[in-house]
């Protein structure tokens, strides 16, 4: 790639108003203690039904729905019959009865009633998780701190970046080489070309509607100009990365790939001036 | 109803009663969701039996379903395949794909 930045933009004023500004999210941090009390339930056999409770029945009537042998319901959940789930409560193991359910005489005999019981979170059940240096809940407590911080300086930083190439973009001076644009908007028009052929049709041919399938453009005219707008907008990053990054990108083809791997080597950077 | 971990005799592991069947991979974000949501599943609603089986370890497997994504769930009952859905489903789809598959 030929293009160069003459004049870079100062960009200082970005990283002075930058701040992190992390809170630990105990809502996830719970929903990954349950997760973790979840995978370690404890089934225990009841003697008498209770909302939520897992229950086998064998059911006998004259009407087929009720008509099931070592039939399994999750009492409340009402994906089976709500009123009969309803009239299931408070009856015993072993015990049998006639209901009437939807204007259904129907006979119900108890099989099996389990019921399902989160554990207390201990330091036994984080170990179980097998995850190298945490042992204790303090230990789980601490690893997810830093995981989520991680994650989200992580984001501000490419929100960060994202700024700046902006700024950059519109502020400083370059010398564009319409080759370089060319290079990219040709890898852009080739992937169309390949998505418009996969639907079986010309991309230069395709009516507006069947063009805004494969891309948010109306016609073949104006997503060519996105395209370039687009391809230019990547050259000048590529230049901005090449500037302060003090690398030589003379051989470099401008494509996608290799804008975004110079947009990553330009976050690191970032965050290596920031300090974090 | 445990959650079970199926092999290359996976077929005969589930050849009885309704079954779902999870394919995932070890390195698929989306897998690893679903399998939270299985585990949700098991607690709140345990009336189909679990399984899953690793693709990265058993990729022969894979291959012989011609599973070109993961995650891809089967739903099957007797060891006859009901439905084949590719991609993530949340608790509350599970449990009305489940509990259709079993009163309906």
């Amino acid at each position: 790639m030929k293009s160069t930045v003459t004049k870079l933009a100062d960009f200082k004023d970005y990283l002075k108003d930058f701040k992190v500004d992390f809170q630990l999210d105990e809502i996830k941090l719970n929903d990954e203690f349950k997760a973790i009390l979840i995978k370690n339930k404890i089934v225990e056999t009841v003697g008498k039904i209770e909302n939520g409770d897992i229950v086998t029945v064998n059911l006998k009537s004259d009407y087929n729905k009720f008509q099931k042998e070592n039939l399994r319901i999750v009492v409340g959940s009402q994906y089976f019959s709500k009123n009969l789930e309803e009239s299931l409560v408070g009856l015993h193991l072993g015990a049998e009865k006639l209901l009437k359910v939807d204007g259904h005489e129907v006979n119900v005999k108890i099989i099996d009633i389990k019921r399902n019981k989160l554990p207390e979170l201990s330091d036994e059940l984080i170990k179980k998780e097998n995850i190298d240096g945490v042992n204790t809940i303090s230990d789980y407590k601490k690893m997810f701190y830093q995981k989520t911080k991680e994650s989200y300086i992580m984001d501000e930083v490419i929100k960060l970046s994202i700024n700046i190439f902006h700024y950059l973009q519109e502020n400083s001076e370059f010398i564009i080489y319409d080759e370089d644009v060319e290079e990219s908007l040709e890898e852009m028009m080739n992937y169309y070309r390949g998505a418009a052929k996969t639907a079986g049709f010309e991309l230069e041919t395709m009516t507006s509607e069947q063009l805004m399938e494969i891309s948010n453009a109306k016609s073949y005219e104006a997503l060519i100009t996105s395209e370039k707008n687009i391809s230019t907008s990547l050259v000048k990053i590529s230049a901005i990365c090449a500037k302060v990054l003090n690398k030589d990108i003379k051989e470099l083809e401008v494509n996608r790939n290799n804008v975004l791997k110079l947009q990553i080597e330009f976050t690191d950077y970032l965050k290596s001036l920031l300090k974090i | 109803m445990a959650i079970s971990y199926l092999d290359n005799n996976w077929k005969e592991e589930i050849k009885e009663g309704l079954w779902l069947v999870d394919f995932f991979s070890e390195t698929c974000g989306p897998c690893k969701i679903l399998s939270k949501h299985l585990e949700t599943l098991d607690f709140e609603f345990p009336v189909i039996n679990i399984g899953k089986v690793n693709l990265t370890k058993y990729q022969e497997i894979g291959n012989e379903l011609e599973v070109r994504a993961v995650p891809t769930i089967f739903f099957m009952k007797d060891g006859e395949l009901l439905e084949r859905h590719v991609g993530l489903l949340s608790v509350k789809q599970l449990k009305e794909k489940a509990s259709k598959y079993l009163y309906e």
